[in-house]
């Protein structure tokens, strides 16, 4: 157990940050982010024996944290949104100052990545921050992996569009 | 600016975003949710207990008396039992065995209804002649076991994979036990076998014995003499 616990802190050590910008990446709210990672990890813990023979585990912490975003969307849909008390305002995920975004990440770029469909989105994560090939992506998101590379050739077409403007504009300044 | 360049800005971008919850949380977290999966299995393990127990019972106006199970059997099944043990009123003991696991706990309720029966796999080879007891070839002749019928052992009907056999415990001389040995199909004993002291199958367990020891199987049932050495 000792063993265990001790081989478990050094993969949460050495792969937290990563999981966590995939799942953000995909999600786009910082701290929903958070709780599924935190979430995916200790059912990761609970079941350690199985996941640390797992061939990526990061991706099996990822790929469990977006499988909790589908129930949690479940959730909600049949939960309803009341508004706030003091504003009138409905609170919503995802708008200014909900987010609990870092300030760190460029605010323009998460609204880019969450115009993507959610597949690109996942697919991006998985590619760019778990630096998985084609192969893997598409085990963990049980595609095919021709549809990985269709999808992020999409996505990249769709950000280039989207988030090389500003780049370009920022780097004349 | 190309892809590379574009994936390198987006990853940039989130070069600051940390995990900060400190990792024995997360453990504490994990326990309490093993804990309860734990609980769950029990609890799922506690019916299924249940439902045999109500199906012994059933079988109890067919005259069986009890039955005893053995833990889940194969991972990829896990609904089935690894082995099934049912007293008769008439003293027999019916034996199902789907895979080769919690040996110790099968002989020891074998043991319990008075059979004494070990088993074991791919030992057959190394156990020394003289154990085979000399006199079980009568004892088999009163029936100390039978295999009932045909044994399908195919993986094709997983509900019938296993070995099937019924003891007749008051029947075996004493200081004798009778051994099953499961092995490897063309591991033939180095020494002859007098033919009515063993049946010899092939069988199929998959996923037991802890390997993946799925394929096909010898099963040898001879009576050795209650020693350390033969039963062992």
């Amino acid at each position: 157990m000792e063993h265990d616990s001790a081989s478990f802190t050094e993969f949460y050590e050495t792969t937290r940050d990563n999981c966590l910008r995939a799942v953000l990446a995909s999600v786009g709210d910082r701290q929903a982010a958070e709780d599924l990672v935190a979430e995916a990890y200790a059912r990761a813990w609970a079941r350690w024996r199985q996941v640390s023979r797992h061939p990526a585990p990061q991706a099996w912490v990822v790929r469990t944290a977006f499988n909790m975003r589908v129930s949690w969307w479940r959730r909600r849909r049949r939960e309803v949104t009341l508004p706030d008390p003091v504003t009138g305002a409905a609170a919503m995920p995802g708008t200014a100052g909900h987010d609990g975004l870092d300030n760190a990440v460029d605010r323009e770029l998460m609204a880019a990545l969450l115009r993507l469909p959610a597949r690109q989105r996942q697919v991006v994560a998985l590619r760019l921050f778990l630096d998985m090939d084609t192969a893997r992506t598409a085990e963990t998101l049980g595609i095919a992996p021709g549809t990985v590379t269709a999808h992020l050739a999409r996505a990249i077409a769709t950000l280039r569009a989207q988030f090389c403007p500003t780049i370009h504009e920022e780097s004349w300044r | 600016m190309n892809d590379n360049d574009l994936m390198t800005a987006v990853r940039d971008c989130f070069a600051p975003v940390r995990m900060n919850a400190p990792a024995d949380v997360i453990i504490e977290r994990g326990r309490c949710l093993r804990d309860r999966r734990q609980r769950r299995q029990r609890g799922r393990l506690a019916v299924g207990a249940l439902a045999v127990a109500l199906s012994a019972g059933l079988g109890a106006g067919l005259g069986i008396s009890a039955a005893s199970v053995g833990s889940s059997g194969a991972a990829h099944d896990a609904t089935l039992t690894a082995w099934v043990v049912q007293k008769h009123p008439d003293g027999s003991i019916s034996v199902t065995i789907r895979a080769l696991r919690d040996l110790p706990a099968l002989e020891r309720k074998l043991a319990a209804d008075g059979a004494r029966v070990t088993i074991s796999y791919d030992t057959l080879l190394t156990l020394p002649r003289a154990c085979l007891a000399p006199d079980f070839q009568t004892v088999s002749g009163m029936r100390i076991f039978q295999l009932p019928g045909e044994v399908s052992f195919r993986t094709a009907d997983p509900a019938r994979n296993g070995l099937y056999f019924t003891l007749y415990p008051a029947r075996v001389p004493r200081h004798e036990v009778l051994r099953i040995t499961v092995f490897r199909d063309g591991q033939i004993p180095p020494y002859p076998v007098p033919g009515a002291n063993a049946e010899r199958t092939t069988v199929t367990f998959p996923g037991s014995f802890g390997v993946d020891a799925v394929g096909e199987f010898d099963v040898f049932l001879t009576g050795v003499w209650d020693t350390r050495q033969c039963t062992s």
